[in-house]
């Protein structure tokens, strides 16, 4: 079993009277990268901020790099990487200002590989960090995030300003940043695709607390689409359990569950005589089936 | 012209804007019409002694000038709206006997015969060069509600003098409500017994020739103040320090005042000042404000206040404007500080223009129009959001629209002095002093401050030592304390690395300040009586803006906090190191507060007494400049949407203001008292918030969160 990366256990966020998480329990080992998702509002940068030590825990316990996400000291730090949803940088440095500013906090910094994620997405390094547009600045701000090479990479919703193109190359240095296998990557997004880009783990909020948390293939494995064409009418509601979605119109039904078995099929068809056709769900459906 | 007419639209909109509008025109119009004035604008006396000159003009009364008559001295009074008081002037230099004396009243019976009968309720009367006749003394006691009299360089009657001496003598006794007499230049004049009168105001010179008797607590049984005007260079005479030894005895005496009517004489002063606290121990001996009049000071004191208050709605006028952006999360905070920020901007309005017409601080108007300009422009900037370059001449272009008023107001009395040679080229060193003054103190403004090349080439440019000092770096940095780092060994420390982020002294702001350095150094030149800690003063306003910038600078960083925040220090080093990066940022504050106080001082001529009092001045402007500190650490790490962030930067805003006052009084503000006790409040109230606050803060922070 690898190293603990980050842990929460029965975490709870209140602001005022608004509970925004109400017992979220989260466990990441090394290695792994997970793609957090949630509607909007659902908490995703309130437990971010949580793990990363901005926000205090109301309840419960947040830990990061094994240790406590309020009292992270200088060398949790030092292996940590954070990239806001909005990315603010001191308007009149430049580029390069900004990355010596950066650079001069760190002493594992790795100049050459953010001189080369500067030149590939073409970020103009004597240009003032005020002028930059939206997308610039995410990425710059992602190369700030990457330049020490942290071993624990936080990114909240980092491609929502990118354009495809610069999304696409994003996710590309994620993945060579993952690929030793030796860094862990948790990212919030809306993007379900970039999810099954690079991620090897999902995490989906909902109401305050994680309705799962599993590996990708595993979450495709057991959440399936069966279309049923019975001999009579289906019932309108379903007992099953497991079951995410059930739509029915006469005899025919579609039932969508996240607790898939190849023993499922036969239940049915021996159940409601039912004809049953499976199908495959991308992370899109599956993520608006949970919803 | 889609935009310049958008521009306009909400200008207008703005009622902040239309008031600040209406105070530069009205303001001048104040100065314009400012009563007292000769058709040269300075009254022959103020003209002779120009420091004294606001205290010796009148909140109300008329003035008389020439050849007048009684029939005038009505006319003049009752055109005037106030029967008051009165100022009999000779502009001619010669001795007059006015035909309001036995002349007139001979010849015609049917008009009022003396001036009591003309203005029964007068309470104030000056003789400015007059020459009464010795039936017109006699009518003038008949004044019953007399409080204040003044004789300005008066000629004894006509006649044989020691007559004409006994019967003012005379009068004066009788006079039944006289509680402050001045003379000046009038030596000849012999006091008999006043009993009411509680301020005398003389020449030391003349002290044994006015003052005589033996029993002088019998003489003069409520007499409280006694105030000696010395010439410049001359002390007490002998004679007169033996009047003051037995004014000693008086059991209410409380203090004596010195004053000289002439700027700059600091050392003398002291001088005299220790001489008679020795000489008369006991009494309370400093340099006075000659002339001090109840009226005055109930005037000085509303002006005053209002002046200070006025500074507060352009700060919160700033933070209104800079909260429009938030009013659709903050609606009624927004109308609320607009509400305050139009009232207190009323306020301005009514004391710019009181001010310039009863008090002449001209000053004043330096201080709100250079207001004006950055709140138009801080407006206009909102408005045109484009690039940097159009941003920068926006901000000159203000500047300008904000001086041009100033400039009309004072263009006679900068450049006729110049035109004709009379300039006091002294203050040319004085303005030599302020230049390099400003712009060393502008390098001061990136003191210290590492360069990103160096900070991204570690030790790069170091010498030995300093990179010696490096190597101690780590060890300074685990050391734990409240204490600051100097700025040497701040380098390459977590705090130096914070203080890359902001930015240094930008072009827009060295624009901004080179626009008033050419109009301060053409009044340097033009005043003759700029001192050196008046110019210190001033050139320490100038500083005001950048730090003031520089706050914003930390303002902005705001955004950036929590990711700051990540970078690799503890929770407690971090905001250790953050507070020692504001402090140092806002540390050159402190030796141009220092200074200016200290000039403040020295011209008062305080340092020679009342240490205590200097050390509680010194102990409450550290308090002060700890409130200010604290203010600016919390409302950066304060949400921008959060009302408190408003607050204190409505505090900060205001309490700078009051602190470049309280340092540049010395030439803005005429007198220390009402001043002081005003502000001491103030003050005092700022101290014990900004320790109490600086206990509190590392706890504050320890429990912070950044969203």
């Amino acid at each position: 079993m690898s190293e603990v990366m980050l842990e929460v256990k029965s975490l709870r966020k209140s602001f005022g009277t608004a509970e925004v998480l109400s017992g979220v329990d989260l466990v990441m080992r090394r290695g792994e990268v997970t793609g957090l998702l949630g509607l909007n509002g659902a908490g995703k940068s309130t437990l971010l901020r949580c793990l990363l030590g901005l926000l205090r825990c109301t309840a419960g316990t947040a830990a990061v790099l094994g240790c406590d996400s309020w009292n992270l000291g200088a060398s949790e730090k030092a292996r940590l990487g954070y990239v806001p949803q909005d990315v603010f940088l001191f308007p009149t440095l430049s580029v390069k200002g900004m990355v010596d500013y950066t650079a001069a906090f760190y002493g594992n910094w790795n100049a050459s590989r953010v001189t080369e994620l500067l030149r590939r997405w073409e970020l103009p390094v004597n240009k003032a960090c005020g002028v930059l547009s939206p997308g610039e600045r995410q990425k710059l701000g992602i190369v700030l995030a990457l330049g020490h090479e942290p071993e624990l990479l936080i990114l909240d919703e980092p491609v929502a300003s990118l354009d495809p193109s610069a999304r696409r190359g994003f996710l590309e240095s994620l993945l060579e940043l993952a690929a030793d296998g030796n860094r862990t990557v948790l990212f919030s997004t809306h993007i379900t695709s970039d999810v099954e880009r690079v991620a090897s783990d999902v995490a989906l909020l909902r109401s305050g607390r994680i309705q799962f948390h599993e590996d990708l293939d595993g979450l495709k494995e057991r959440t399936k689409r069966l279309r049923l064409t019975a001999g009579a009418s289906l019932p309108l509601q379903s007992d099953l359990p497991g079951v995410l979605q059930w739509q029915v119109n006469g005899v025919t039904g579609v039932l969508t569950v996240n607790n898939f078995t190849a023993a499922l099929p036969d239940e049915l068809r021996a159940k409601w005589g039912a004809d049953v056709v499976i199908e495959d769900l991308n992370l899109e459906e599956i993520f608006l089936a949970n919803n | 012209m889609g935009r310049v007419r958008a521009v306009l639209s909400v200008l207008i909109s703005q009622k902040l804007t239309v008031i600040f509008m209406l105070l530069s025109v009205l303001g001048p119009l104040g100065l314009l019409y400012r009563p007292g004035e000769t058709e040269s604008g300075e009254s022959s006396f103020s003209e002779q002694f120009p420091e004294v000159r606001p205290f010796y003009e009148r909140a109300s009364g008329a003035q008389v000038w020439g050849h007048f008559d009684w029939r005038e001295v009505k006319a003049a009074a009752v055109e005037s709206g106030s029967e008051q008081g009165l100022w009999l002037a000779r502009d001619d230099g010669f001795p007059f006997l006015p035909r309001g004396a036995s002349a007139h009243r001979q010849a015609e019976p049917d008009q009022p015969r003396n001036l009591h009968e003309i203005v029964p309720a007068l309470g104030q009367l000056t003789l400015d060069r007059c020459q009464l006749g010795i039936e017109d003394w006699r009518d003038l006691s008949q004044l019953r509600q007399l409080r204040l009299f003044e004789c300005f360089r008066v000629l004894p009657p006509p006649g044989k003098l020691s007559d004409g001496v006994e019967a003012v003598a005379e009068s004066l006794s009788a006079f039944p409500a006289l509680r402050q007499l001045n003379l000046l230049g009038s030596g000849w004049i012999r006091l008999g017994s006043m009993p009411v009168l509680e301020t005398l105001i003389l020449d030391s010179a003349d002290l044994p020739r006015v003052i005589v008797g033996d029993d002088l607590a019998l003489q003069f049984p409520q007499l409280q103040t006694l105030v000696l005007r010395l010439r410049p260079g001359e002390g007490v005479p002998e004679g007169g320090m033996g009047i003051l030894r037995k004014l000693q005895q008086h059991p209410k005496l409380r203090r004596v005042e010195l004053t000289t009517g002439v700027s700059g004489q600091h050392r003398f002063m002291n001088s005299q000042i220790t001489v008679l606290q020795d000489q008369l121990p006991g009494l309370t001996v400093r340099r006075g404000e000659a002339g001090f009049k109840f009226g005055n000071v109930f005037v000085m004191i509303v002006v005053i206040f209002g002046l200070l208050a006025s500074q507060v709605p352009v700060s919160a006028a700033l933070w209104a404007l800079a909260a429009i952006p938030q009013a659709g999360t903050l609606p009624h905070f927004v109308r609320t500080i607009r509400g305050i920020a139009v009232g207190f901007a009323v306020l301005m309005l009514f004391n710019g223009f009181l001010s310039a017409w009863l008090m002449e601080i001209r000053w004043y108007f330096p201080v709100c129009l250079n207001l004006l300009a950055v709140s138009l422009s801080g407006i206009l900037q909102q408005l045109a959001r484009s690039s940097l370059w159009k941003k920068q001449v926006v901000v000159i272009f203000c500047s300008c629209i904000g001086f041009s008023p100033q400039l009309i107001v004072f263009l006679p009395g900068i450049f006729v002095p110049l035109i004709v040679g009379d300039v006091a080229w002294f203050n040319a060193g004085l303005l030599l002093v302020s230049a390099v003054t400003f712009f060393v103190a502008l390098s001061a403004m990136n003191w210290q401050r590492a360069s990103l090349s160096e900070l991204s080439e570690p030790g790069a440019g170091l010498t030995g030592a300093e990179a010696r000092m490096r190597a101690l770096e780590r060890a300074y940095v685990d050391m734990k304390g409240t204490t600051i780092p100097s700025p040497r060994r701040l380098r390459g420390s977590f705090s130096e690395r914070l203080r890359a982020g902001t930015s240094g002294i930008t072009r827009k702001q060295l624009t901004s300040m080179w626009i008033m350095v050419p109009a301060f150094s053409v009044m340097f030149m033009a005043g003759k009586s700029m001192t050196l800690p008046a110019v210190l003063g001033l050139t320490g306003y100038l500083f005001f803006l950048p730090i003031l910038m520089r706050m914003q600078s930390w303002h902005q960083r705001r955004q950036r906090l929590s990711v700051d925040f990540l970078l690799p220090a503890g929770r407690d080093d971090f905001w250790r190191h953050f507070q020692v990066a504001v402090f140092w940022d806002l540390a050159i504050a402190i030796p141009m507060i220092f200074a200016a106080w200290v000039g403040q001082e020295m011209w008062q001529g305080t340092f020679s007494q009342h240490a205590a009092g200097l050390l509680l001045q010194l102990l409450l402007h550290a308090g002060a400049a700890t409130l200010l500190y604290v203010l600016t650490v919390l409302s950066v790490v304060t949400p921008a949407k959060d009302g408190r962030r408003y607050l204190f930067g409505t505090i900060i805003g205001g309490l700078t203001m009051l602190m470049l006052l309280d340092m540049t009084g010395n030439w803005c503000v005429p007198g220390t008292l009402s001043f002081s006790a005003w502000i001491l409040s103030v003050f005092v109230v700022a101290a014990v918030a900004g320790v109490v606050l600086l206990v509190r803060l590392p706890g504050i922070l320890r429990r912070l969160e950044l969203p």
